[in-house]
């Protein structure tokens, strides 16, 4: 009797373990993602001044703010907010680049505090992405490795995707800063 | 050009002559030293054993040895200890200050201080505060953009044991010994990251790997090198990866291969740390070697060069984010 009690105790603990694994890996996960929605928040803030500041050298800002006005419009999370997303991300490396053919762009103060900003956000975008494809690999180990599966299935815990950049991002803007 | 041991040397040509000049000095006064050595062994000994055989009383041997040995540590303090002492502060006050400047005009060497405690303490780095702790050629400035700092450290801890008579016994462990380098790093950021030796999976493998998690904020880095060589730990995953970018992650397995498998890295309050263990004692003028010997000058740069090129192979003069 006391054997079988004690049997009972082992597996619910166990089953509490495995659970809670999930939760805290689910947790992370969403903790890293909601950390790429504020920096991209924090990107949005800052491309009007952008805009601004190369207005009169450039053309195509309104293509920038275009494709800003169509990531804020996406849903959180989906597909066409990302690609909406790196669409920013592209039009902003290419107001960034313009400075590079005018020097009293570049010399600028505003336009070094603001390209300062956007590398900084730049970063922190890239570190966010990061960090949630490290929290999806725990947590995709955790739903299809044993015992990790079985549980998976029970609780209706599906595979996660990671964030891949699109072809678009995976061309480097060259910004020199010097 | 300002690695350019020659072109040092000749440009310290003077200091090096003046400093030749006291090391002669101190070997003359060396080698009088050790005829005066043989002659005080030579007469104690000598004197007592003749008073033994006359007086046939082994007492004068013993006061003979005695005599003797007073007289060598008397002969050692006057001829051999103070001349290399002061031809060590020379050397580093004379020599070594004045080649840093010709490399890095604008850092500065201090022999005598060191990074105190208390920053040692703040790097999070040692897991504890020591119970005994000394430092020495301390050398700060500017390269470019970044302020830094580093110097010898050696902290001890204390451990006392007792055994089953009741007896004490006291033992001294070195916490830390080598080189302490500390810089403003080029990003902010809150939150603390440590970079540490992965010992746990270099000696247990996949269990050292899954004991790793104990010690908490485990973060794992994409990089399957640099994971296998260090373990991190920082409270926030995001923050983590601003400061360990994969750029960064390379320029520390390369540091790690130039430096040796001690190495351990510090992000904390905007600054980073570093930890480079050796048993070697850095900075020093060899009274063996000529004040001027191109050897001696060729390790003192390769030693400035391998502080120094820090800031370059961590790239902490790259200053296009928000901190300037």
């Amino acid at each position: 009797m006391w054997g079988i009690l004690i049997g009972v105790v082992i597996v619910l603990l166990v089953v509490v373990i495995i659970y809670n694994g999930f939760i805290s890996r689910r947790n992370a996960m969403r903790h890293a993602f909601s950390s790429i929605d504020i920096q991209l928040k924090k990107r949005w803030d800052l491309i009007p001044n952008l805009v601004e500041s190369v207005k009169g050298y450039a053309t195509h800002e309104k293509e920038v703010l275009e494709a800003v006005v169509a990531a804020r419009q996406a849903a959180p999370g989906s597909r066409e907010r990302f690609e909406s997303e790196e669409a920013v991300g592209a039009g902003v490396g290419r107001l960034l680049a313009i400075a590079e053919d005018y020097p009293d762009l570049k010399a600028g103060a505003q336009f070094l505090n603001l390209q300062r900003n956007l590398t900084e956000v730049e970063s922190q975008i890239s570190a966010s992405r990061r960090a949630y494809n490290a929290a999806v690999t725990e947590w995709n180990q955790g739903v299809e490795s044993f015992p990790g599966n079985i549980f998976a299935n029970a609780f209706n815990f599906e595979r996660a995707d990671w964030f891949e950049s699109r072809s678009a991002e995976r061309e480097s803007i060259n910004v020199n800063l010097s | 050009m300002k690695w350019d041991v020659d072109h040092a040397l000749e440009s310290l040509a003077s200091e090096t002559e003046a400093l030749e000049r006291v090391r002669q000095e101190i070997l003359t006064m060396r080698a009088e030293g050790t005829k005066r050595i043989f002659i005080t062994l030579g007469a104690a000994l000598g004197v007592g054993l003749l008073i033994t055989l006359l007086t046939k009383s082994p007492a004068w041997i013993i006061i003979g040895v005695i005599a003797a040995v007073t007289g060598l540590l008397v002969i050692n303090h006057i001829y051999f200890g103070k001349g290399a002492a002061r031809y060590r502060t020379m050397f580093k006050v004379g020599f070594i200050a004045k080649l840093v400047k010709k490399v890095e005009p604008t850092m500065n060497y201090v022999p005598e201080q060191g990074i105190p405690e208390a920053v040692f303490n703040e790097s999070g780095l040692f897991g504890r505060s020591p119970d005994r702790y000394s430092c020495e050629d301390l050398i700060h400035g500017d390269i470019g953009d970044t302020s830094l700092m580093l110097s010898e450290v050696h902290a001890e801890t204390r451990h006392t044991r007792t055994d089953s008579k009741g007896h004490t016994k006291t033992e001294w462990r070195t916490l830390f010994q080598g080189i302490l380098f500390t810089a403003d790093f080029h990003k902010e950021f809150r939150s603390p990251v440590t970079v540490m030796p992965d010992v746990a999976e270099r000696h247990f493998g996949f269990l050292g790997k899954k004991l790793q998690k104990l010690g908490g904020n485990l973060q794992r880095m994409e990089n399957p090198e640099f994971e296998k060589l260090f373990v991190v730990r920082g409270a926030d995953a995001v923050e983590t990866r601003y400061i360990l970018t994969p750029a960064m992650q390379e320029r520390l397995i390369a540091l790690r291969k130039r430096v040796g498998d001690g190495l351990k890295t510090g992000f904390r309050d905007s600054n980073i740390w570093l930890a480079i263990p050796s048993s070697e004692n850095w900075f020093e003028g060899d009274l063996k070697q000529a004040a001027g010997s191109r050897e001696q000058t060729k390790e003192l740069i390769f030693q400035l060069w391998s502080c120094f090129s820090i800031v370059e192979e961590l790239d902490l003069n790259t200053r296009i984010w928000t901190k300037e």
